[in-house]
Formats: C-alpha cells, structure tokens, sequence
C-alpha cells in the first residue's frame, strides 16, 4: 500500500493578459514550497489538442511526447516545476507517492488566438517530462482535478456488494452505436466480479435509457452511476462556458437530453457517490463530431462533482475510446475499486497502466480517462468486505426512509453557520429534526429486521456522547460474540470509553485500534447462553469525544463487518450508522 | 403598499427540450406556486420567439458588454421585441393596472439565456418603459412553493458592506466605489459596518457574528461552470471565487437583501457572474437579490441606492416599492443605468422585511418568525424535489414535504394574524 503526498496547484487565467495562466501551489509535503508560482505562457496549442481527439495516426509515441511536453510547459512554470520535482524526490526517497491534484479556476471566455486553447480545455493527463516520462500512468505519480482547492469531502463507508447503475444509451438521431456490444463489453469486463456467488459488485442496467426510468432508478441506492453514450454542449446566451449535457432516449429512441443541473438535482437525492461517462466505445463519431461528443463528459463531470448532490467523484472521457480499451480499462478499473487500500486516481492510473500494457505507451487510450475527486486521500468509498442480500422492495422503501433522514440532516446542517441568536431561536426545530432523524434510523432498523446498530445522541457539556451498541433480533436466540468494526472521523472525534450495555451486563466490550478512526468492537458471550427475546438489546455503551473547536452539526459513526453469533453460528448482520449530534 | 394591494402575473418561462431549436415557452400564472401545484390545465403554454443568444451572437441578441454601457437605443428596440414576442393574453393585465393596484410582473425562467435577457427594458414601444410605469412593477423571480414569512426590525437596520479588491484583478477606487454606496446609508436608521478584511474565513465570521439585515457586495464578479460569483480575497490578497450556493449556505436567515454592485472605477471581470449569482436556483438559499446586470457609471450607482434605501425606510421594508422608486430616480438623470438594476425576488412578496419601530415588539416575535423561515425553507427544498421527480416522487418525500408545509403554513398564518 502506497502512502501519498498531496501536490495540489491551482490554476487560473490571468485576467490581465488574457493569455497567460497564474499558478499557485495549494498544497504540498514542503510547506515552505507552497504559495504564487508565476505564470505561464500555454505552450499546448489547439493543433495538438486536435490531434490528441483524433483517432486517426495513433499509435505514435514521439507525437503524444510532444503533446505531454506542451502540457508539461503549459501547467508548469520553472517555479511550479522546482517544487514538484523537490517534492517527488523527497516523497520518493520515504517510500511515498505524490499525488497531483489540479484545480482549474475561473474561465476565460473565448480563446485569444486560433491556436489558443481555454484552460479546461488542458488535456493535464498527457504531462510528460523528460526524466519522469509520462506522469499519469504512473502509479507512484496519479494525476486527478478536483472543483476545490483542497480536498472536502470524507470517503463514504460501503458494505459489498458496490451497486452499479449503468445507463446505455443511443438515440436513434445521434452517430450509431451497437448497444448490445456495449453492454456485453461491461459485463465481460465485470466476469467474476458482478452477480455471482454473492459478488462484490452487483450491475443493473437502466432499461429503457429514458429520463423517466432514469429518474425513477435514482430512487433506489445506488453507489455508482455509469453512463455510456452521447453528450454535447448547448450554448446559453453570453456565458462562455457552455452547459453540458447527456442524450437519453425517448421511447421513439430519439434524443433526450438532460442537462448538468437537472441531472445533479436528481443526484440530490440519489446517494450516488461516484458518476463514470463514457463515449458510446461502438459508435463512430466523425472528426467534426468528436469535439461535440466526447468533450462534454468533462464538463458534466465538473458540474455534477462541483453541485449539491452526494457525488463526490467522476471519471469522464476526455475523447472517445476505442472498444477494446474501453474493457480493458472497465475491467482494471472495478477491480481496483474493490481494494479497500487504493485511492480513486491510484486506480485510474493503474488502469492508464494496463492500456499502456496491452497497447503501446504510443497510443492515447490511456490519456482519455479523466479524474475528478474531492475526497479526502482520493478515496471516494470505504469498503467493508461483507454481503447483505435486500429485496427490491424492502431497498426501496430504505432508500426513502433515508432520503427522508437526509433532508432533516440537511437542515440541521443549514443551521450551522447562523448567529448564536439565530441558533438559539431554532432550537427546538433543530431538536425536533434530530428525534425525527432517531425515528427514521430506527424504522429502518426494524424493516431490517437483524441489525446491529449504533444509536448517537447529543453530545453533553464535556462535548462527550454515550452511543448505544444495539442488536436487533427477529428471533429469539442465543447470542453469543457480537463483532463489528467503527468508523469515525479522527480529526474531529476520539474514542474514549466502554462500558457493557443493560442487556449484556456481565459482559465488558473490547475496544481496540485498527488506525486512525477505525476500532474494532468486540462483546464475548453476549447473552450468556440465554435466549433472548426479539427486540432491541444493548449490548455496549461506547463513549466519544468530539474534539475541541470542531463545528460540523453532525458526525456520522459507520458500523461495519457486524457479526454476531446467533445460536452458535456467526451471522452477518446489518451494521446501523450511528449519528452524534454535536450542537 | 401591501401585497395585498399587487396583481400579480407571473410569466414562466422555459426552453423547450424537445424542439430541435432553441425555443422557449411561455406559461402564465397569477400566482407563484401555481407552478408547483399545476402542471397541467389551465396554464398552458405557449412558444415564444424569444432574441437568444447564441455562440456566434445572433443579430438581435440582448444588447449586453461587460467594458461599456450599452446604446440605450439598442435596449429600447430589444425590450420592444421582447414584447412584441408575448401571447397576447400575457400583456392584457398589464393595460388594466392601475397605480393603486399595481401588476407586479414577476419574470421567471428555468435557462440563464432567457435570464440574460435585459427584461428591465421591456416596453410596448409608449415611452416609458413598463417596469418605470406607476402601475407596474417588474422583477425577476426565482420560484418557491410557500412564501417566506417577511421579518420585523426595530430600526436601525444591519448592514454589512462587502468591497474587493483583489490584486491580480483590475484594480478600483475603493474610496469612491464604497462612497457612492454609503451615499444611500447615510440614514441613523441604517447601521453600516464594512468588512475589514474581503476575505472568505473573514466574511463567514462575520456573517455568523450578527444577524444582519443587508449584505451589500462591491466589487468583480466571475461566471464559471455557468454559476455566477462573487470574487473576494484569498490569504495572499488574489482572487477567491465565491459561487451562489456557498454564500447561501454562510448567510444568517435575517440577511433578507443582498445587494451585488458592479464596480464603476474599473471594467468587472465579468459582470454576467453578478445575475448569475442572483438566478442561483432555490435551494441555493439565498434571499432577494438586487444585481447590476451591465455597467454603470457613478451618478447612475449614487442616484439608484440613494433612492432605494431611502425607499426601503420610506416603504417600511416592500423591495418592490422602494426598487421601483430608485429605478424611476436613476432614469430621471438619463441614460441606461436605470436598466442595469435588476431585482431577483426569492421569497414571493418582495416585502422580506417589516419595519417596526417598537423594539419591545420585535424580540419576542423575531424567534417566532425564523422558526416559520425555517420550516417554510425546508418545505420549498422538498418541494422543489417532489417536482424534479414529477410522478416518480418517492411518496416519502412527499408526504414529508405534507408534514412540514402543513407546519410552515401554520406558523406563517398565525404570524399573519398578529401583524
């Protein structure tokens, strides 16, 4: 497992001459390094940047040299290059990787010149330097942008299986493409992996491609969005960055477009964390179509990674990708995303890696992929290695419940930046959203029937919370030892004590540490050969600190890998998230 | 003049997905949450043949530059065919308005190229323009399902000033950007502090520090990803872009005004990032916004918020009255800068603040009045979700949305009955 530093830059036009681009180091393991980096005249032009979305005279290793050395000179002013190399040298010599995270800010209107390319128009993947050689697939030196300067959302705990949503479509009036070879393209590339003896990935496809059944299957959890199709741009007035869009299907199979915004709405409520867009790998565009096809997916996934939605991850095309690509790179890219130690650009560069295995380092499949993360260490899901089967309709009614519980955690969260007075006079409301939130937490509970379940609270005035470790039984049952691992934000809360619960007095719980905000829990014996009732029982009480100065309404504490030995067999249970309400 | 005393008309406007050109439809409404309540019947909708602008600019595309006033004969002729595009049945209310009962004509699109439009200039070819008429009053409207509950202050009223001017931008007279403004707060019924330090962490502590009333803006402002914003410092005094939805999200519930100035002293940046900012859709929380919408000159800035804050006190808090007003004074001086004003009414009425002169009074109902701001918010998101869902509305958010409507309404009206 590769531990990394993070070299973050941001980068902007210079709105005084139009044609140079300011550059700041946000972040990087030399902190005397970080700050202005000067600026830098674009040598990338809009010839190469033709050349790199055509698909025609590839492989050809000296040309895409070229192309990486103008992207190189276009982000790296002498400055900006000094500091990363310093620092790749450093992290390298401690057995690090640096991670190279670009913001890319503001925008800067229409070109200056006919060879002038705009700042998001960058292809960053295809950086090459003449020591290092191509940056991106290196897995060492991952390549990712992200909307914000640092990094501001927290990886999103997963019990297996990953759910998949994959959304084909082809409108009848957009470039042909052979929809079944799409799709049997991601299912060979997810062979082994999805659907099979309780596999870790479980794929669903959204039949028919319409906005309607779109919207509809948002409505269920699903924790990836895969779309593979058509986009373009629709211009609107005198804005210069145009807005992006996806081309579903009607049911004629002619085209419906649904827009960035409309889409990151429907995202709101969707739960969906991470979005990949594809270019229809079948379809073939013509040249004059390759810019209006493929270059919105970039601009989709800026919006949908920047809006209000769950989303805190995309991996969009830059250009189209061939078919043979397209599964190799399906393929590389869900199963790394299984391993529970690997970040989201460490992935995508592992799959840069495996095209330039099975190609050639000359052909530019492997600088298609673009990353868009705002997570913390590029990790979108924190994945537990466990399986729970659900039927449809019980996901359903538990995908509502908890977008119910989303919308009160909402509004607790809106009230975070008020004026003490204002705080104070909503209060009671506040107050009355957390028992609704304890409500939901706890119908959910009992439409899953066997649960183990941490139950929050608010915290006193030593900003301490005593949760309840909570088993849920169906049956009346012998419980023997209960398991289960907690994951919490260290930055902001510690563990501090432990205590046994009112059902399990006998019985001390074990707390230990895994690392930083991840303990294991274990209570041995739990019902000392009893049978117990079905209902809840409290097997522990655990007692968090949240830290001084920190200011989040709500903290969210994952119970994951909960087993509990039901008559003597160890059982898997659903593990309930516990939330801790800090104001 | 209170809401009751309106007619409203509310012309909604969308593009039209399914045609294979850009076109826009139009649906008439008298009322706001009719758009939420109706989606069929009565208010059918009708195409309009509106100027849009495309990527090449289309010969009459709204008359718009971020460096230079625009020719105010060129926003005559694009407000008369914006007109001369409306069904007929659109602009009959309008001819029956009376300055008792005036037509508050509340503009409203789903698209920021209808936004874009200079709306302000619409006009039936009779001088003057409709919005400066005694009997009309125009703005803009971002949609909500429940109106928001207007707020009581016992004057003075809070106002924080917010002007940048970031280094690596081009640079303003900061001394006669801010007097230009202040020249409006001159009153001992408004208490005006300056943000010292234009900076991001800074405004958020302020913001969270007191409940203000106001937040006036001065200063450059960005369009990226479509989003406006506004541009503030960052640590080494260089640019921060602040987009809509992250200034909601930090604005106390009694800012019920944000005011976006373009500066005058040197071109903005991009000016359209200022409109943009005040379409913010409404989960974006942010409350009634008055953006300038293409450049100014200084007599045009000191004569419109001289005479709107004037008309804010004069007016006992109804935005309507007191932007007609100063739109009125600052086309008395000539010139286009009238036009560049534009108000984007977010909570219904326009009326987001009630003036109050007993101090006593407005404690006790302060607390009573955020509570109901509060519910009615969290009604409108879950509304605005039942309606991007349409039928496929999961039936737990709707009857969520039954449960805290039902709440909101009450408070509101119990409110209402002790005005």
């Amino acid at each position: 497992m590769t531990v990394f530093d993070d070299f973050r830059v941001a980068i902007r036009p210079n709105l005084q001459t139009r044609t140079t681009w300011d550059i700041e180091l946000v972040d990087c393991s030399v902190k005397n390094l970080r700050g202005n980096k000067g600026s830098v005249q674009p040598a990338f032009t809009r010839d190469q940047l033709a050349q790199l979305r055509s698909r025609h005279n590839w492989p050809d290793s000296n040309r895409l040299q070229a192309i990486g050395q103008g992207v190189w000179r276009s982000l790296m002013s002498p400055a900006l290059e000094a500091a990363y190399l310093t620092c790749v040298q450093q992290s390298s010599g401690q057995q690090r990787g640096t991670r190279l995270v670009v913001s890319m800010i503001g925008n800067e209107g229409d070109p200056p010149g006919p060879q002038a390319i705009r700042l998001q128009e960058l292809p960053l993947e295809a950086l090459y330097q003449e020591q290092m050689s191509f940056i991106a697939p290196n897995a060492q030196t991952p390549v990712s942008r992200s909307p914000a300067a640092v990094a501001d959302r927290a990886a999103h705990p997963v019990v297996l299986p990953l759910t998949v949503l994959v959304v084909i479509a082809t409108p009848s009036d957009k470039p042909p493409a052979n929809m079944l070879d799409e799709k049997n393209a991601i299912i060979r590339a997810l062979q082994g992996m999805a659907n099979q003896g309780g596999g870790a990935i479980e794929l669903q496809f959204c039949e028919p491609p319409t906005r309607e059944e779109l919207t509809k299957r948002l409505g269920e959890q699903f924790h990836i969005l895969h779309f593979i199709g058509h986009g373009a741009y629709d211009i609107e007035a005198d804005d210069p960055s145009p807005r992006p869009y996806l081309s579903l299907e009607r049911p004629d199979h002619t085209s419906h477009n649904i827009d960035a915004e409309t889409l990151s709405l429907l995202l709101v409520n969707a739960h969906v964390r991470l979005v990949m867009m594809t270019a229809c790998a079948s379809a073939q565009p013509t040249p004059e179509q390759v810019q209006a096809t493929v270059g919105p997916f970039d601009g989709m996934a800026q919006r949908l990674v920047s809006g209000m939605s769950d989303v805190t991850a995309a991996v969009a095309m830059q250009f189209d990708l061939e078919s043979s690509a397209a599964v190799t790179f399906s393929r590389s890219f869900y199963t790394n995303l299984l391993r529970s130690d690997l970040s989201l650009d460490e992935i995508v560069a592992r799959c840069r890696n495996d095209l330039v295995g099975q190609f050639n380092v000359g052909r530019r499949a492997w600088v298609a992929p673009v990353v868009y993360c705002r997570c913390t260490d590029g990790k979108v899901f924190a994945i537990a290695p466990t399986r729970v089967v659900h039927d449809p309709a019980k996901d359903r009614r538990l995908a509502d419940l908890e977008g119910s519980r989303r919308a009160y955690l909402e509004q607790i969260d809106a009230a975070r930046h008020q004026p003490p007075a204002i705080q104070d006079a909503l209060a009671s409301l506040i107050a009355q959203n957390q028992a609704k939130v304890d409500a939901l937490d706890r119908q959910r509970d009992e439409l899953l029937g066997e649960t183990l379940r941490l139950r929050g609270g608010t915290l006193d005035a030593n900003r301490e919370v005593a949760c309840s470790l909570i088993v849920r039984l169906r049956t009346p049952a012998a419980i023997g030892t209960v398991s289960c691992r907690l994951r919490f934000p260290a930055d902001k809360m510690e563990f501090s004590a432990a205590a046994p619960g009112a059902a399990s007095a006998a019985s001390v719980p074990m707390v230990g540490q895994r690392g930083p905000g991840d303990s294991t829990v274990q209570v041995q014996n739990a019902s000392r050969g009893a049978q117990w009732a079905p209902g809840e029982l409290e097997l522990a009480t655990l007692t968090f600190r949240v830290k001084d100065g920190v200011l989040d309404p709500w903290i969210e504490i994952g119970v994951l890998e909960a087993h509990v030995a039901v008559d003597g067999v160890d059982t898997l249970f659903e593990g309930m998230h516990g939330v801790v309400f800090v104001s | 003049m209170t809401d009751a005393n309106y007619r409203d008309v509310l012309w909604a406007f969308s593009l039209d997905s399914n045609a294979d050109t850009r076109r826009a439809i139009v649906r008439v409404f008298s009322r706001e949450q009719d758009i939420y309540e109706t989606q069929s019947g009565p208010f059918e909708g009708f195409p309009v043949d509106l100027p849009l602008r495309q990527r090449s600019g289309s010969s009459d595309a709204p008359p718009r530059s971020t460096q230079a006033s625009p020719v105010p004969g060129d926003l005559w002729a694009h407000g008369q065919r914006l007109f001369a595009a409306m069904p007929p049945h659109a602009t009959v209310p309008l001819r029956t308005a009376t300055p008792d009962q005036p037509v508050r004509l509340k503009i409203a699109s789903n698209s920021a190229a209808i936004d874009d439009l200079v709306w302000e200039w619409l006009n039936d070819g009779q001088d003057p323009c409709l919005a400066l008429r005694p009997n009309i009053r125009l703005s803009r409207v971002v949609p909500i399902h429940l109106a928001v509950p207007p707020l009581t202050v016992a004057p003075p009223v809070r106002v924080l000033l917010v002007l940048t001017n970031p280094k690596d931008e081009r640079l303003l007279d900061p001394w006669r950007e801010i007097a230009a403004v202040r020249s409006g707060l001159s009153s001992p019924f408004y208490s005006v502090e300056q943000l010292a330090e234009p900076t991001w962490d800074a405004l958020v502590e302020a913001l969270r520090r007191e409940p203000w009333h106001i937040v006036h803006y001065i200063g450059h402002a960005g369009v990226d990803r479509g989003q406006g914003n506004i541009i503030l410092h960052d640590d080494s005094e260089r640019t921060h872009w602040i987009g809509g939805s992250d200034l909601g999200a930090v604005l106390p519930m009694t800012v019920r005004l944000l005011c976006l100035s373009t500066c005058y002293t040197a071109p903005n940046y991009q000016i359209a990032g200022l409109p943009r900012l005040a379409h913010t859709i409404a989960s974006g929380r942010l409350p009634t916004v008055i953006a300038n919408q293409y450049p100014v000159g200084e007599g045009g800035v000191r004569g419109f918020w001289q005479a709107f804050y004037a008309g804010l006190l004069e007016y006992r808090g109804n935005m309507n009255e007191a932007f007609h007003d100063a739109q009125a004074a600052c086309a008395s001086t000539g010139g286009p800068d009238w036009g560049s004003f534009s108000m984007v009414i977010r909570d219904q009425s326009g009326q987001a603040l009630r003036f109050d002169a007993t101090s006593s009074t407005v404690a006790g109902r302060n607390d009573e009045e955020i509570q109901a701001q509060f519910l009615t918010q969290f009604a409108n998101d879950l509304s605005t979700r039942v309606l991007t869902y349409g039928a496929a509305a999961p039936s737990s958010v709707v009857e969520q949305f039954d449960e805290v409507a039902s709440t909101a309404m009450s408070m509101t009206e119990n409110l209402r009955r002790t005005e």
